[in-house]
């Protein structure tokens, strides 16, 4: 231990500057080692201990009709089926809807609740995470909190064909349905404005049932073979369900892609570190053959040589990544606010013992090896060729551009000299200034996507971004297009419609109609094959189709309310939202299983 | 009746060179004793230095045995050589190779720890040691950047005294050094000797083998002949003159 000790001061005094930058290295992989741990360990975990908390559901679904009416066959549907656990039916309000967000807009299915009912849930909890006095109003989910959505202040949400005006008396938390991206999004409203919509009549009454599952993984096969009893006995009624694996990946879509971006930026500075030491530890051997041939010669052993270089390293990594650990916890309240305005559900921020021990368990390990690595040299260094002299400390085995032979001018000659002679320092040189400017790029370009122009970013995770989307229903659409035909600053336009069809064979799929996908801007969202032209065509998710061995020009067989048609598959498509449950169909494919009766959506892009 | 230290029986040692077998040392069967000041001379070329390596355990015979205090150590592995030598050897060596990131103190300390643990009892037997060959305290924190050649030259000494080895080996120890500092680090040598240090020393120069009370001439790696000249004494006319006769009769 001395002797070791005496040793690497010896060493640290020589190579401050390098120390120095082995430690910033090392200090900043710990440090977002830590942040992707954190994330990728507990972060999700809290969605299952909010699932718990709220005893909440695996898969929820709602279906239009008189819920009292329905119980029976659903209960009956739901004790026959082995994987149910649990389950609660309870009547809703249940209609697309829309309100202003955050400078846009939040459009999607509303399952409207009466407050003290969902309080009561025995699963499928919700829970209130602000009150207030006001007692007759709307609570929100807490996601939608903002400057404008507050406590107190009236707030205009459509529903179905009517603005409602509401005073915002609190917000909740609701783990299935609370939020943009579960597929639907719970409202709780007070007794009397329940009362209220529900005599307006714009949002039909449905029931709305939560269901506990023995194995959450088998939650979309549940989903789908519910559906199927569902349509089959209730064609014509319209549905929305959700399922555990869907909501929990799509909440945790941000925290998924910052844990990616930081691990892959944590592991390439580790890289320089680990090539920085390697490097190091060459230089150090080649430089001190004679010495550590006589410290051999006085008894050192090969193994005591390298552990004190191993100590040296692995106490730097250690104090290093410590506190690098120890600082993204400073970070970390920033990270956790950005993520719980994507997520929706509050994480309470406390130390973690795994990850900051995995980090330096990682960071140590892997300098360890870094060390171990290029000095197994050591044992072949001859305690007596060193005390001849024989070992040559630099390997001057060429003479580069002799100076005798050459037209090159004496300065630039000597530096060629220099540097072809450390060829192999030059070469770890490089390569480092290679990976380092790789992060700076890799980073700059991704605080650019996601911070100051988020359109690439968008286009990424949610496709097309319009600069205007209207819904319209079936009847006006022609009248609007010819008007908009007539509008010079109309660049292009487009319909679609999102809804769910059928399968035969398979699970229940989201469809997205286009009216001509040739106008859409990412035309590399079908990346095999082509997007959908003809009424007989249809493109499927990569992942879909691989889940289910299917092929381009395949024939598959979809249904809508009882009505089926068979579609040959012309590409596939890289969208996995809804996890890959997903195609697209033209407008005039779909009308050969029904007829358009829902809003549909116009983007439009202006010229600019 | 002397103890035996070192022991060789029919020590080989050839080295192939582009082929060619060399021999440099023939079958050698020596025994050296406890507390003696064992000098070994020949022409260069001789396999002097070789011999140290074996004896010392820095290497290892191509045939033969060498046994410390009865145990054979040529069959060790390098590592187990390597304790061998850190319990039982000190080195002083023509170049010194002290660490130039350390003390001269540390540099002594670093020897020491690597035999022995008791970090207060390695610091005052180096405090000891560097009294005794003359380098004061101010010089024990210098860095062997600062330093003589003659000075750094004893603190190898102290390094090899450190872990109070049975037996120091000295190869051409003063070979770089001038007269004056040469015959400091001879009488440093010699004065460890008489407190009962065995000494093992390779050199060229009469002045240095007078120091020896046994004298080993190695001709074409076969011992030729041996001289005794018993306790070491300033200016002793007859010792230089009995040295003198064997090396001539030597034919040095
Ligand atoms: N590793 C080796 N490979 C080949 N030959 C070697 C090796 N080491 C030593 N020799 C040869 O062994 C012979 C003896 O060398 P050694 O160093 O023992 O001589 P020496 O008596 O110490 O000479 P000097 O007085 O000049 O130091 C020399 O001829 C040398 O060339
Ligand atoms: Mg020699």
């Amino acid at each position: 231990m001395g002797k070791n000790f005496l040793l690497i001061r010896s060493n640290l005094r020589k190579t401050k500057g390098q120390t120095a930058s082995i430690l910033a290295l090392i200090l900043l992989s710990a440090f977002m080692l830590n942040i992707w741990l954190m994330l990728a360990m507990d972060y999700k975990q809290n969605f299952d201990r909010y699932h718990n908390r709220l005893n909440a559901e695996h898969v929820a679904f709602a279906i239009n009709g008189d819920s009292d009416k329905m119980k029976p066959f659903l209960s009956e549907t739901l004790e026959k089926d082995k994987r149910t656990d649990s389950f609660f039916i309870d009547r809703c309000l249940f209609m697309v809807g829309s309100f202003d967000y955050n400078g846009g807009e939040v459009n999607m299915e509303f399952i409207i609740l009466e407050k003290q009912a969902a309080l009561t849930r025995p699963i499928g909890k919700t829970e209130l995470i602000e009150n207030s006095r006001y007692t007759s109003g709307i609570y929100l989910p807490m996601i939608y909190k903002t400057g404008d959505i507050d406590i107190g202040k009236p707030i205009d949400i459509m529903i179905g064909n009517q603005t409602i005006n509401y005073t915002v008396c609190g917000f909740f938390n609701n783990l299935m349905a609370g939020s943009h991206n579960c597929g639907m999004c719970t409202l709780l409203l007070t007794e009397d404005k329940y009362q209220e919509l529900k005599s307006i009549g714009c949002a039909p009454e449905a029931a709305f049932v939560s269901v506990k599952i023995n194995d959450k993984t088998e939650g979309e096969d549940f989903e789908a073979t519910l559906k199927n009893a569902l349509s089959a006995k209730y064609p014509n009624a319209r549905m929305r369900s959700t399922s555990y694996s869907l909501v929990s990946s799509s909440r945790y879509i941000s925290q998924m892609i910052c844990s990616a971006v930081v691990s892959a930026m944590a592991f390439f500075v580790l890289l320089i570190a680990l090539v920085v030491i390697a490097s190091g530890i060459i230089n150090y051997i080649q430089e001190n053959m004679e010495k550590l041939g006589a410290l051999k010669a006085i008894g050192y052993t090969s193994r005591q040589l390298t552990c004190s270089l191993l100590f040296q390293f692995s106490s730097i990594a250690l104090i290093a990544s410590s506190v690098g650990a120890a600082l993204s916890y400073c970070l970390f309240p920033a990270i956790n606010d950005m993520m719980i305005s994507q997520t929706g559900i509050p994480y309470k921020i406390y130390f973690l013992p795994a990850p900051f021990f995995i980090t330096l368990a990682i960071i140590i390990g892997t300098v360890a090896f870094a060390v171990w690595l290029p000095s197994r040299k050591i044992r072949d260094i001859d305690p007596v060729a060193a005390l001849r002299g024989g070992i040559q400390t630099h390997s001057f085995k060429r003479n580069h551009i002799p100076l005798e032979g050459t037209q090159i001018p004496l300065q630039p000659a000597l530096a060629l000299k220099a540097s072809l002679s450390g060829i192999r320092q030059n070469i770890i040189v490089c390569i480092t200034m290679l990976v380092l400017s790789l992060i700076v790029v890799f980073s700059a370009l991704m605080v650019k996507n996601v911070i100051f122009d988020i359109t690439p970013f968008l286009n990424l995770i949610v496709g097309e971004t319009a600069d205007s989307c209207i819904n319209i229903t079936a009847d006006a659409e022609d009248r609007f297009l010819k008007d908009m035909a007539k509008d010079k600053r109309i660049e292009k336009i487009y319909l679609y419609n999102s809804l769910e069809i059928n399968h035969i064979g398979g699970t229940s799929l989201t469809a997205t109609l286009c009216d001509d996908f040739s106008k859409v801007n990412n035309q590399m969202v079908c990346f095999k094959g082509r997007f959908p032209k003809y009424d007989n065509e249809i493109a499927i998710a990569a992942k879909y189709a691989k889940e289910n061995n299917l092929e381009i020009g395949d024939e598959i067989a979809l249904s809508v309310g009882g009505r089926q048609a068979g579609y040959l598959i012309s590409g596939f498509t890289q969208i996995t939202n809804n996890l890959g449950k997903d195609c697209l169909l033209t407008r005039e494919g779909y009308q050969k299983l029904g007829t358009l009766q829902s809003l549909s959506s116009i983007s439009i892009w202006r010229t600019m | 009746m002397k103890q035996i230290l070192l022991n060789t029986e029919n020590l080989s040692k050839s080295f192939s060179t582009g082929g060619a077998l060399q021999h440099v040392l023939k079958n050698i069967n020596l025994e050296l004793y406890k507390g003696d000041f064992t000098v070994i001379m020949g022409a260069s070329g001789a396999g002097k230095s070789t011999l140290l390596y074996a004896l010392s355990g820095m290497d290892t015979p191509s045939l033969g045995t060498i046994s410390f205090d009865n145990q054979v150590i040529s069959d060790l592995t390098s590592d187990g050589l390597a304790v061998f030598r850190r319990k039982h050897c000190g080195f002083v060596f023509q170049q010194i190779y002290l660490i130039d990131g350390m003390s001269l103190m540390d540099n002594v300390l670093s020897a020491g720890l690597v035999a022995n643990n008791d970090r207060k009892a390695l610091i005052l037997r180096a405090r000891e040691l560097f009294q005794a060959v003359g380098i004061s305290e101010e010089t024990q924190k210098k860095f062997p950047g600062q330093i003589s050649g003659g000075e750094a030259q004893r603190v190898g000494i102290v390094r090899a005294l450190i872990n109070s080895p049975e037996i120091v080996f000295a190869d051409e120890p003063t070979g770089a050094l001038n007269s004056k500092t040469g015959l400091d680090v001879l009488n440093t040598l010699t004065k460890f000797n008489e407190t009962g240090q065995s000494i093992v020393m390779v050199t060229h120069d009469m002045r240095s083998a007078r120091r020896g009370n046994r004298i080993l001439y190695l001709k074409d790696g076969s011992i030729l002949g041996e001289c005794h000249l018993g306790k070491y004494v300033h200016k002793d006319e007859k010792r230089h003159e009995k040295l003198s006769a064997f090396l001539l009769e030597m034919g040095w």
